[in-house]
């Protein structure tokens, strides 16, 4: 089932998302702290319009904050999200509304609801934002699902599919009104190559040929150089990369090269780790004698 | 010095931190009562059908427990004072006492411990699994609003089923009573029938399904809220229904204490029998 994966999209569409002009995302002095620990660092940037972004970064580095920033899920304390022009953190209600309605989000654990079928799932957000004809939406949510290789499994319950299942489910969801933007939280998780690479592939499709703009934060290194058109990358809550994947692969930065190599010894905070882990373990004057000798 | 500072702005830290919540709270019970009303005429802020489900949830299937807890309660209330009451007068008094003190009190507090042992502890961990999961903030993010569609049908489902679930629990309770005070002590049926006349009245059975109206509001907006509120892994859901069960009895009885005081002023003003 999970193989059955049909990425036919048409080009009619390629060009409905790049009418309004302007920046797709834009994210101006961004500052977030949770009590005495500061994640997001007046952080500045845009992104195009059709165009795959991928953040990445160490864990703890400020990804998922920066997510939950710009889809709204949190206030910050300072600085603004435009999305399409339109503030996510807007004091109203209608307009954040507004804004969410340009995006989907693809969320790390799928967030189906499992109360409802996969088709119920993809059909929520066309029920509750259009007045289109049951008959119609049922339409578009077979067409979502077929885009996304799930046309099996309209009447399933999530707890019924697999981890890539829900994922390929939960990006039908995020598509269902056609957004101009979709975030894709950590969309490899949990999943196995093979699927990782369905799921690349449908980023790359749906951002080419609908002319998405695709937000992905991601670890997993082979889907950055396969998907991405620009690749940020978070340290300490600083931009400290921002450039295509070539430019990744080939950067002389001390933290890009310790994070594409996986080294345990470099500037990212890892060696601090190690000597407090192997303190704890052998206690400091083991330390010491080994710094010694 | 420095302990005191840092006691004094551990102190002020915990304050705010209690009035952010209770803003939260008042905030979200305020969401909750409005979709819940606004979702009568607008289909669109949550689905007919999850109203139609959460009444059988929390109505139809509390029936059971409703009917076994209520007759056993009646008829240990008048096996257990039926003696102690044929000491000082005619045993006949206990269907007075029981049906005053079951419509009044009993009935309503006891059928809102088992609901919100039932329901309110169900809504906690539901809701707690939906918000672990980030299937409310799913719901947030497609622009629906998640009180409006998760808490609203279950608010109007529990204000309109507790107090049928009071009426069930009062009912069996007083069959419970009558055929323990009629089978047990021997009492006959005229004079039960006789003596519930004389001591109970409709006010009686208003003012304690009035109770278990207020008791629906505080056991679902407070469940609800524990539940939504959920952060972290799963053994937070366990954690926030305890909670949660926890503070809807304190403030079940609680505002029954208040409610009770507000009803002996009324009587006094001869506004309610």
């Amino acid at each position: 089932m999970s193989g059955d994966v049909r990425i036919e999209l048409p080009e009619a569409r390629k060009d409905s998302h790049l009418r309004s002009d302007g920046a797709a995302i834009s994210v101006e002095r961004l500052d977030k702290s949770y009590d005495d620990n500061h994640v997001i660092n007046d952080m500045t940037f845009e992104f195009e319009r059709g165009k795959v972004y991928v953040i990445m970064g160490p864990s703890g580095c400020g990804k998922s904050t920066l997510l939950r920033q710009m889809i709204g899920a949190e206030m910050p304390d300072a600085g603004k999200v435009l999305i399409d022009g339109i503030d996510i953190h807007s004091h109203s209600r209608k307009v954040r509304d507004e804004a969410r309605r340009k995006f989907g989000v693809l969320f790390q654990s799928s967030a189906l609801l499992n109360g409802l079928t996969v088709a119920e799932n993809v059909a929520l957000p066309i029920q509750r934002h259009t007045d289109l004809p049951q008959s119609t939406i049922d339409l578009m949510v077979k067409l979502k699902l077929e885009l996304v290789g799930m046309g099996g499994a309209l009447d399933k319950y999530p707890y019924e599919i697999s981890g890539g299942m829900k994922k390929r489910a939960g990006l039908a969801r995020a598509i269902a009104l056609d957004p101009a933007i979709v975030f894709y939280d950590e969309p490899s998780a949990g999943l196995d190559p093979v699927m990782i690479g369905v799921i690349d592939k449908l980023i790359k499709d749906l951002t080419s040929k609908l002319g998405i703009t695709s937000v992905v934060i991601t670890h997993e290194m082979p889907s950055i150089f396969r998907i991405a058109d620009e690749v940020l990358m978070l340290f300490n809550g600083r931009i400290v990369f921002r450039g295509s994947p070539e430019g990744l692969r080939n950067s002389s930065d001390p933290l890009v090269r310790q994070f594409l190599k996986g080294d345990p010894e470099g500037p990212i905070n890892a060696p601090r780790q190690l000597s407090e882990l192997s303190e704890r373990l052998i206690g400091p004057s083991a330390r010491q004698g080994s710094s010694n000798g | 010095m420095a302990a005191a500072t840092d006691f004094i702005s551990s102190v002020g830290a915990f304050v705010n931190r209690y009035i952010a919540t209770l803003g939260a709270a008042v905030r979200f019970g305020g969401a909750a009562i409005m979709y819940g009303v606004l979702g009568v005429f607008n289909k669109r802020i949550y689905p007919r059908h999850d109203l139609i489900v959460q009444m059988d949830y929390t109505g139809a299937r509390s029936t059971p427990i409703m009917v076994l807890l209520g007759f056993l309660v009646g008829a240990s209330l008048v096996i257990q004072t039926t003696p102690s009451l044929a000491r000082y007068g005619p045993a006949e008094l206990v269907a007075g006492v029981v049906g005053v003190s079951v419509l009044r009190t009993l009935g309503p507090l006891l059928a809102a411990i088992i609901f919100a042992g039932r329901v309110g502890a169900g809504f906690t961990a539901e809701l707690g699994t939906m918000a672990v999961s980030e299937e409310i903030l799913a719901l947030d993010t497609m622009g629906i609003h998640p009180v409006g569609y998760l808490v609203a049908p279950r608010f109007l489902a529990a204000c309109l089923m507790l107090p049928a679930c009071t009426v069930l629990f009062d009912l069996s309770a007083l069959v419970g009573g009558y055929l323990a005070g009629t089978q047990q002590f021997g009492i006959s049926h005229e004079s039960w029938m006789d003596v519930t006349k004389q001591f109970v009245n409709l006010s009686n059975f208003t003012f304690g399904i009035a109770k278990s109206f207020v008791f629906a509001i505080i056991i679902t907006l407070t469940c609800c809220f524990k539940g939504f509120n959920v952060k972290g892994s799963g053994m937070e859901v366990g954690r926030a229904t305890m909670q949660a069960i926890v503070i809807s009895l304190i403030l079940i009885i609680f505002s029954d204490f208040v409610l009770s005081m507000v009803y002996n002023f009324l009587s006094k003003l001869g506004i309610v029998g």
